[in-house]
């Protein structure tokens, strides 16, 4: 006797695989409880006729319905495939849903098993089901990571295999990697032009999963932080992909937004930001939690790129609750409030768990400092700055370039960077304005190579224990880099002097006079020309092209298949014509 | 997942996933994580593409459609606290020299 319904659903399979249909054969092959009953029918007949160790019977099955070979299938086999479909049944007859690490396993098994089927000569009809298995598997994996009681002798089992010098491979890795494989499989696609887009401008073969797949990986190796991992997805695609805008909305969306988050955790702000924008700008306008996570990181890199969001921005419903996060950083960077501006982004502040939360807090913190820096000098140019002036002498005019003092610079740094630390501000100075010791003060980012000059040690008597027990000869002269706990001169000049050379302040320093001197003012006001729009300047130098972002379609890349035309070679060494 | 299949054959919808205890429970155990606002991870488009006037924001909540982002911030009043009290310091400082 046969199994009536196996044979039945074997029946409609190899129907669906003779037209083809990948979404509908992806509509049939159900694997995930509750199972409709007819599919419990076939899990017991399943039972009943193919218990475990009767692989072979079962294989037998599937060939008797599915050739392996067709004809209109230009020769090409389907025997994996097949393995396939008895992976599927027997994944059906085995699994357990109480147990999710096996149930996972499994999955994985099978997800292989259709991956390898994508290489069979009806791989694009198989597409749709690996993707449907890509995403259970990808929702699995992140839903048992956040379980730790689950996965915790895996954790342990990870951690002795670490010891052995293997690299650690989380659960949620391990998922990520299978799926990676689906991606190449898609990327490598050789069917079509070179280009990969058929004649109505769609993306050839298999090469629609491209970003499907790429999606979920990128999905899983941002939720265990590995973005080295990542990174091979965006090279990957950034050398073989056709054009993102060929494929449909919501891939390029979420395609945009990792790559706009990979380039923002890489400082490449300015890049971040224009991956970001486009994914804002493209995204559905109802999908707000999408909307929100996108804003939150297209916020912050323009925020360091010096572009506010205006309050109109910010009172999108996306933007719910995040103008009281942001706003207070862009006043403390616009007025040079150094002091607030310190405060606000230090880790016991309001929102600074927040901040570490997205992962944007030490972005914020060390290049927004940079903004408030320049804000500040400008501060005190319209403060205190001399603004030039023309004077003539006979027929000789001079003009005096418009300057600013340092030592104002200095004066108004040292006030705020005492309110950061507590001081009372008409404390008593010892000794001007240099060094005060208190222990909690940020230091400048340079701060390691800021040496006080090397003190002549004091004679020491000759009995005198020596205060460490070992010095190297070559350490001994060494003095330990105590960074200057309030600014002096020195950190104030180079300060402006890296602000000019980022291009954030326009003129140079009188190291003699300490003075900085706008240049080339002519008719402008002095305070335009010295202190340009840092936007304007970033702009100006950033380089527009984002890796990983394939925005037009290349000349097909030089490889294995192609024909060289080499009708215009010259011999090697041959001068050009 | 949405599987549909009309017609005869052995199909039907298969709705719930799998994971979908999993998530649930998990969030009800992850109270103080939840603290921090929103989940991180983000979430899958309910459709696969759409026009794109539907990425407009809806008529009412843009705020307008130039200056969304301001270029030009630089704070020019020097007539506010902040500023005053920069000024009696340089004042200050100037004095005791």
């Amino acid at each position: 006797m046969s199994p009536p319904t196996l044979d039945q659903f074997l029946g409609e399979i190899a129907g669906i695989i003779k037209e083809k249909n990948g979404t509908q054969l992806q509509e049939y092959l159900i694997y995930e409880p509750p199972l409709p009953p007819l599919y419990n029918k076939i899990v017991s007949e399943i039972k009943q006729f193919y218990p475990t160790n009767s692989q072979k019977a079962l294989e037998n099955k599937c060939i008797s319905f599915i050739p392996e070979y067709d004809e209109g299938d230009d020769g090409g086999s389907r025997t994996s495939f097949i393995m396939f479909m008895v992976k599927y049944f027997t994944f059906l007859r085995d699994v357990n849903v109480d147990n999710l690490i096996e149930t996972h396993d499994l999955l994985k098994a099978l997800l292989n098993q259709s991956i390898l089927a994508l290489s069979s000569s009806i791989g694009v009809t198989v597409l749709p089901t690996v993707v449907s298995l890509s995403r259970t598997l990808a929702r699995l994996a992140i839903g048992l990571d956040k379980r730790p009681e689950l996965i915790e002798h895996l954790i342990k089992r990870e951690s002795v295999v670490e010891n052995e010098a293997t690299e650690r491979v989380t659960l949620v890795e391990s998922s990520a990697n299978v799926i990676r494989e689906a991606f190449k499989k898609c990327l490598s696609e050789r069917s079509g032009p070179p280009s990969g887009v058929d004649s109505n401008g769609k993306p050839e073969g298999r090469r629609v999963g491209i970003y499907l797949m790429a999606n979920l990986c990128l999905k899983l190796f941002f939720h265990c932080r590995k973005l080295r991992s990542a990174e091979q997805i965006f090279g990957n695609i950034y050398q073989q992909s056709p054009p993102l805008g060929l494929f449909p909305a919501a891939q390029r969306v979420t395609f945009l937004y990792y790559l706009g988050r990979y380039l923002f955790a890489n400082n490449h702000f300015y890049r971040a930001q224009l991956a970001l924008q486009t994914a804002y700008d493209q995204c559905h306008a109802q999908c707000i939690s999408q909307r929100r996570l996108i804003f939150i990181y297209l916020t912050t890199s323009n925020i360091i790129l010096g572009r506010f969001p205006s309050s109109r921005l910010l009172q999108r419903p996306e933007a719910a609750g995040l103008a009281e996060k942001f706003q207070p950083i862009c006043a403390a960077i616009a007025k040079g409030d150094l002091a607030s501006f310190r405060k606000y982004m230090d880790l016991d502040a309001q929102h600074a768990e927040w901040f570490l939360q997205k992962r944007i807090l030490l972005q914020l913190s060390n290049r927004c400092e940079v903004l408030v820096w320049r804000s500040l000098a400008r501060r005190t140019f319209t403060l205190s700055g001399s603004q030039g002036a023309v004077t003539s002498q006979g027929d000789v005019t001079r003009k005096a370039a418009p300057t600013l003092s340092l030592q104002d610079m200095l004066t108004l740094a040292t006030l705020l960077e005492k309110r950061v630390l507590g001081y009372a501000e008409d404390t008593p100075k010892s000794n001007g304005l240099t060094n005060g010791h208190t222990g909690t003060q940020r230091t400048h980012t340079n701060a390691i190579f800021v040496f006080p000059k090397a003190q002549t040690p004091p004679p020491q008597e000759a009995d005198a224990e020596p205060p460490y027990s070992y010095v190297d000869p070559d350490l001994a002269d060494v003095v330990d880099p105590e960074p200057p706990l309030l600014p002096n001169m020195e950190i104030i000049e180079s300060i402006v002097a890296s602000l000019i050379e980022q291009g954030l302040l326009h003129g140079f320093i009188s190291h003699a006079q300490h003075r900085f001197a706008i240049t080339g003012v002519k008719d402008a006001r002095p305070v335009q020309v010295g202190f340009p729009r840092v936007w304007d300047v970033i702009k100006a130098r950033a380089n527009k092209e984002v890796p990983g972002w394939v925005k037009e379609r290349k000349a097909p890349a030089f490889g294995p298949g192609m024909v060289v035309n080499l009708s215009g070679a010259r011999p090697a060494g041959a001068a050009p014509g | 997942m949405s599987a549909a299949a009309d017609g005869s054959g052995p199909t039907a919808k298969a709705t719930t996933a799998t994971t979908t205890d999993t998530s649930t429970t998990l969030k009800d155990q992850q109270k103080p994580a939840a603290a921090l606002e929103e989940d991180d991870e983000f979430e899958d488009f309910p459709v696969d593409d759409w026009a794109p006037e539907e990425s407009e924001v809806p008529p009412g909540q843009e705020g307008g459609t130039t200056h969304l982002w301001e270029e030009s911030w630089d704070d020019d009043d020097t007539s506010e606290d902040f500023s005053k009290q920069l000024k009696e310091e340089l004042a200050k400082v100037k004095g005791q020299k």
